[in-house]
């Protein structure tokens, strides 16, 4: 196409002319009846969708540019042109990262897990191909704008949990200091006391005494936290009755360091943190791993 | 790229999804640590929807139904399938908020009685009358339904996130006519029957925008049978919300003269 303004003139008048040559969606009409359609997004005469969460990535996409919202042109069916088909997938990848954001943040709630599978199960869209886009898209938006740090436990079956990284005001709380915080921090204290592994019966008991009935919190503790990675349970080979043992979970590991679960349990104990001997050694240790890391 | 306070109070909508303006101020000092003016509450909701967009969620508010004071709620823009799926509630839990939700939006007052809400449980199964107790309290903390002297009703959250859901369970449900908002406990104008906030027609001192009908007094609820009894009862109850003579002829007189000079204006 030329680029001088009377030929675009005169092409105009003579598309005038002719049926419509391209497709467009009825938007409305004006006070003259004049009709407008929404067109196409052509990325060639520079025309890019919105809110593409390539602009979220640092590397590869060219769309910097806004015009037309991206919301609308999902209406569009894709012809045969190329640059309809790549803003059309951009669209529902958008739509995709969208969903996967929304049920981390849900799971994130709960504090429980998110495992590969359901994600590829509930999300509409996803297969093998697109899951590492989407989700470092997903990751890379959740850190952002949320501060939350996407955490991978297992490379092979791949669960998921969220880190909060952002430090909370003091008058802003942002969770429940709950009955169940409390149990779950006492539990990961009595197993750190007993050098990483204790046995059930005494977990009850400690949680007798301090008030918390077991009938009311047998199933907190086994399932829940179990589900949730805080604790881990192992049947004690040849007891009967079956026996369990708890150990700290993977989630514990990365989300409490072990010089805050001593600081709670020397809290109850009324002693300073540093005289617990051994265990402050193992804490600190573990704290400078971390930081090297 | 959100900053560092931008996250905090994002963090604690999360946790927190429903606030009252008063509530937004008290936030906004938490984290900037001092006191917004009035235009810095706004535009951090407008910078906070920029950041929300992008994953279809969003921070919407509207008048309270009670109080008329605002409320903000950060809602789902979408009806995601993962979000159907991880329901926060049991299926039995589920079934009880349905029920209520749909003797809320049918009933004239936009409310239903706690009480009701736990016997509802014989209907369910898998629904004890504790269970059931503790479903209504569940709600009541997640913010979804709100108790007032025994009688439950919809948040401002409930209104703006579950409005699709809402239509659907009653057809008649309609926007009140004046702010043109949701309208779950309305007022009927006696004459046309069309629905209004108590709120609004109140600022409109009690004249109905579609009819030009002046009310008697926000008792008046239906239809003009009615209206005699309504009027002995309003005048000994409500003397100072009467805003016409007690003429009935007088009333659409007046009515009309109010029309009238609207015309002229």
């Amino acid at each position: 196409m030329s680029r001088s303004v009377w030929s675009k003139v005169f092409a105009n008048f003579v598309n005038s002319l002719r049926p419509r040559q391209t497709k467009g969606n009825l938007m409305g009409e004006d006070y003259m009846f004049n009709k407008y359609y929404e067109i196409p997004a052509m990325h060639s005469q520079g025309h890019f969708p919105v809110h593409s969460f390539a602009t979220y990535t640092q590397k590869g996409s060219s769309q910097k540019q806004s015009s037309q919202p991206s919301q609308r042109n999902q209406s569009q069916k894709a012809n045969s042109s190329q640059f309809q088909q790549t803003a059309q997938e951009i669209i529902d990848l958008d739509r995709m990262v969208a969903e996967v954001i929304q049920y981390f943040l849900i799971m994130e709630q709960k504090k429980f897990p998110v495992k590969r599978n359901d994600v590829m199960k509930l999300v509409p869209g996803i297969s093998a191909k697109n899951f590492q886009t989407v989700i470092a898209q997903a990751q890379t938006y959740l850190d952002d704008v949320f501060g939350f740090l996407l955490h991978e436990f297992d490379e092979k079956s791949g669960h998921y949990v969220l880190l909060n990284q952002v430090i909370m005001p003091e008058n802003l709380p942002h969770q429940d200091l709950s009955e169940s915080n409390t149990i779950l921090f006492l539990t990961l204290s009595a197993i750190f006391l007993s050098e990483g592994c204790i046995g059930e019966d005494e977990v009850w008991n400690m949680l007798d005494i301090l008030g918390y009935k077991p009938e009311n919190h047998k199933k907190l503790v086994t399932s829940d936290f179990v589900r949730q990675l805080y604790i881990n349970l192992e049947v004690i080979p040849q007891s009967d009755p079956p026996r369990m043992n708890f150990t700290w979970g993977e989630r514990a590991t990365i989300e409490f360091t072990k010089k805050e679960i001593l600081a709670f349990a020397a809290k109850i104990y009324g002693q300073p943190p540093e005289q617990f001997g051994t265990l402050w050694n193992l804490a600190d240790k573990e704290d400078k791993a971390r930081e090297a890391n | 790229m959100a900053s560092d306070q931008q996250k905090q109070i994002l963090q604690y909508l999360l946790y927190k999804p429903l606030v009252s303006l008063k509530d937004l101020e008290k936030i906004y000092a938490a984290a900037y640590e001092r006191q917004g003016r009035g235009e810095e509450i706004r535009d951090l909701v407008r910078s906070l929807n920029d950041l929300l967009k992008p994953a279809q969620l969003g921070i919407k508010s509207r008048l309270c139904e009670d109080n008329n004071e605002e409320y903000f709620a950060l809602i789902n823009m979408i009806e995601s399938e993962a979000a159907k799926h991880t329901s926060e509630f049991s299926p039995a839990e589920f079934e009880l908020f349905k029920w209520v939700l749909k003797e809320i939006v049918s009933s004239e007052s936009g409310s239903v009685s706690s009480i009701d809400c736990i016997n509802q449980s014989s209907y369910i199964q898998k629904l004890t009358k504790t269970d059931a107790q503790k479903a209504l309290d569940k709600f009541l903390a997640s913010q979804w339904l709100n108790e007032r002297e025994g009688e439950v009703s919809l948040t401002v959250r409930a209104l703006l996130e579950l409005e699709p859901l809402l239509k659907k369970l009653d057809e008649d449900l309609q926007n009140c006519k004046i702010c043109n908002k949701l309208a779950v406990k309305k007022v009927a104008c006696p004459n046309c029957g069309a629905k209004f906030h108590r709120y609004c027609i109140s600022k409109l001192k009690l004249k109905c925008p579609a009819c030009h009908r002046v009310w008697r007094s926000l008792e008046e609820e239906s239809t003009p049978s009615q209206m005699s009894l309504s009027q002995t009862l309003s005048q000994t109850s409500n003397p100072s919300t009467s805003q016409v003579p007690n003429r009935r002829n007088g009333g659409i007189r007046r009515g009309r003269s109010h029309m009238e000079s609207d015309d002229s204006e």
